[in-house]
């Protein structure tokens, strides 16, 4: 395990060592659980890998705040989608750019949905469409490409969110180590759960009452290093392309629905787009197993990356020819978990799974950004108490 | 050998190729990684009823690059390749045929094809493999479609051909029913080549398609593809009104200048 420790930026044991809950994990859902848990438990504690929030899941990938145009054969999905983007927005927004236009455009080949039924999907649950203007639509081939809309969906700047979660932290006085690798956690007599964490030559430990594992692909990991019952997942390793656009395609963002195409998104933090294709955006998978995991972080390390950008560029072309122009700049690498279906159903699309063997511990695990606001729900279920 | 820094696509039709499909797999691989940095292999099952998905699922495992794309029925080859251009993303696309193409002329058509041939079209060198009444049925066909029907065919072309980006993009646009992709390759026009090769046999006897078949894919060739036999049928029908028209005319003659005419014979 990688672990670059240092050991300046760990703050001083706190008293008594004793939390009342630890969040693994200062992702975007780590940080936000974090808030959560504090507007009822008094000591929380975020524990992360890297020497910054907000830098792998919640960095590496689309920026996109769904609006739920992306799923047509899926309306419950949808109309949630629907329903948490303007609340996202609202929250967030000085971490939003609204600056692009979005269009989806509708393939005519090899596409599960057509032009009319994505038009008529999108006025039933009641999301803004409407044709493209003729510049815009004329950028496509119209061999391949049915139809263009104008959509409302914007990107989010994950630099500008992760100041903004700070701030957040700060101002409700949660402890966050950075560079710190949780190695596995026990059970203790009292009730509690001791936390073992790994520096460069010792190990430390700390107690909490509540923790939860918020490391999306490190999920299994501390769980398996614990000896608890694991969540087998799938994993991909996916590739975002990072591209320098031509200026017609500056100020917009395009999808292509409904299958094996591509998403020329703008990715603000860089001022760049990603481009990011359904075929060539996996490089692999793997299916983890009750007796079989992988540790993705090392996987990620070892993983030969070579990017796919000639192959989705060339099928963007067929679709775009303007695409053509575009500029290779590089590319974000990530693991990505994928929700097993088994957990996922209509009214509840995040993982929020409590460990048999240990009670009190909680492995969260969100798809898109906005399924946070699935969270609350499920916290306020637990009936969490305060005290040491 | 350098590896030629382009885009190379191939197309194959599959149909009950479940006992070919894998050495096919495997040399068009080998060919393919050593001679192009970036490459894909597009096989399209025409409604397979052997267990060919099986394996071809089994090879998409294997190998990096493949691709499946599975028809609902069988639609015959030309329409399986046309689904396989309407996907495929190379700047050159290879098309041929498992059975009896040979993979290890790939790099050598290629080279053809970037040196400024947008179509390099496979002629194969003999028919002998071929019953006597087959040989014969095609040479007719072939003389008629030159002499009677005026039909750009190539005598002996065959499916194994390269297309360059420029070709594909416009076979894709057209949106006709029938695809007979030999001739649509001729109607969007385009600099071409062709080559001549030797069949390969995957199979000890080759698949022979029967003489009904044949038939019917002769005439559908030659209804679509050219206007002539119906400016037969227009030519035959205005030249037997003409007829009409002149008999017409004779009996008029008769009945004003002959005096006695049988009673009943100009009425009609």
């Amino acid at each position: 395990m990688v672990c670059r420790s240092d050991r300046a930026k760990i703050p001083a044991f706190s008293a008594s060592g004793d939390y009342d809950a630890v969040v693994i994990g200062g992702g975007f859902f780590g940080c936000k659980i974090a808030l959560y848990l504090k507007e009822h438990l008094d000591r929380v504690l975020i524990v992360e890998r890297e020497a910054d929030l907000l830098q792998r899941a919640s960095y590496t990938n689309q920026a996109r705040v769904h609006n739920g145009y992306h799923y047509p054969r899926s309306l419950l999905t949808a109309l949630r989608s629907s329903v948490n983007f303007p609340r996202f927005v609202e929250e967030y927004r000085d971490c939003i750019d609204n600056t692009f236009d979005k269009y989806y455009a509708i393939a005519r080949v090899f596409s599960k949905v057509n032009a009319s039924q994505f038009q008529i999907f999108c006025q039933r649950i009641g999301i803004p469409i409407e044709p493209a203007k003729n510049e815009i639509s004329s950028l496509f081939n119209p061999a391949l490409i049915e139809a263009v809309f104008k959509t409302q969906e914007y990107a989010f700047d994950a630099v500008k969110l992760k100041q903004k979660i700070r701030e957040e932290l700060e101002r409700e006085k949660i402890e966050i180590w950075l560079n710190t690798c949780v190695d596995k956690v026990q059970e203790t007599t009292s009730g509690k759960i001791k936390v073992l964490i790994r520096e460069t030559e010792s190990e430390r430990c700390l107690r909490t009452r509540y923790l939860f594992n918020c490391t999306y692909s490190q999920i299994s990991q501390i769980l398996k290093a614990s000896d608890l019952p694991t969540i087998p997942l799938k994993y991909e390793f996916a590739e975002m392309a990072l591209v320098d656009v031509p200026p017609e395609l500056k100020s917009i963002g395009i999808t292509v629905m409904c299958g094996p195409f591509f998403s020329l998104m703008p990715f603000p933090p860089r001022g760049l787009h990603t481009l990011s294709h359904v075929r060539y955006t996996p490089h692999y998978y793997w299916q983890e197993s009750e007796n079989l995991t992988i540790k993705a972080h090392e996987a990620y390390s070892q993983i030969r990356k070579q990017t796919n950008f000639p192959f989705s560029i060339r099928d963007t072309i067929r679709y775009l020819p303007i695409a053509a122009e575009c500029e290779y700049i590089d590319s974000l690498w990530g693991v990505k978990t994928v929700l097993p279906q088994s957990e996922v159903d209509d009214s509840r699309p995040i993982l929020f799974k409590q460990n048999p063997k240990l009670p009190n511990l909680y492995c969260v695990l969100g798809g898109k950004i906005d399924n946070i606001y699935d969270i609350p729900r499920e916290l306020n279920g637990l009936h969490l108490i305060e005290g040491v | 050998m350098e590896r030629s820094d382009c885009f190379v696509s191939v197309i194959a039709p599959v149909q009950n190729d479940a006992r070919i499909v894998k050495p096919f797999v495997e040399e068009v691989m080998a060919v393919l990684r050593q001679s192009f940095t970036n490459y894909e292999l597009v096989l399209v099952n025409d409604g397979s009823t052997d267990d060919t998905s099986v394996v071809v699922s089994s090879l998409l495992r294997d190998y990096e690059c493949i691709r499946l794309i599975s028809l609902s029925r069988s639609f015959g080859a030309d329409v399986a390749i046309s689904s396989g251009l309407d996907s495929v993303i190379g700047d050159f696309v290879v098309v041929m045929i498992p059975e009896s193409d040979p993979p290890q002329l790939i790099p050598e058509l290629i080279e053809t094809a970037r040196n400024g041939k947008d179509i390099v079209i496979g002629i194969r060198r003999d028919r002998n493999d071929e019953p006597v009444w087959m040989k014969a049925g095609a040479n007719l066909f072939y003389w008629l479609c030159r002499k009677l029907f005026k039909i750009p065919l190539i005598q002996n072309s065959t499916q194994f051909r390269v297309l360059s980006r420029q070709v594909v993009n416009a076979i894709t646009q057209v949106r006709d029913k029938s695809r007979y992709l030999r001739l649509l390759g001729a109607y969007v026009g385009y600099s071409s080549q062709t080559f001549t090769y030797d069949f390969i046999y995957r199979y000890r006897h080759r698949r022979l398609k029967g003489v009904v078949e044949l038939f019917d894919n002769a005439v559908q060739i030659i209804v679509v593809n050219s206007v002539r036999p119906l400016r037969f049928a227009s030519y035959l029908g205005l030249f037997a009104s003409i007829l009409n028209v002149l008999y017409i005319v004779y009996i008029a003659l008769v009945y004003l200048l002959k005096e006695r005419v049988a009673e009943g014979w100009i009425t009609v």
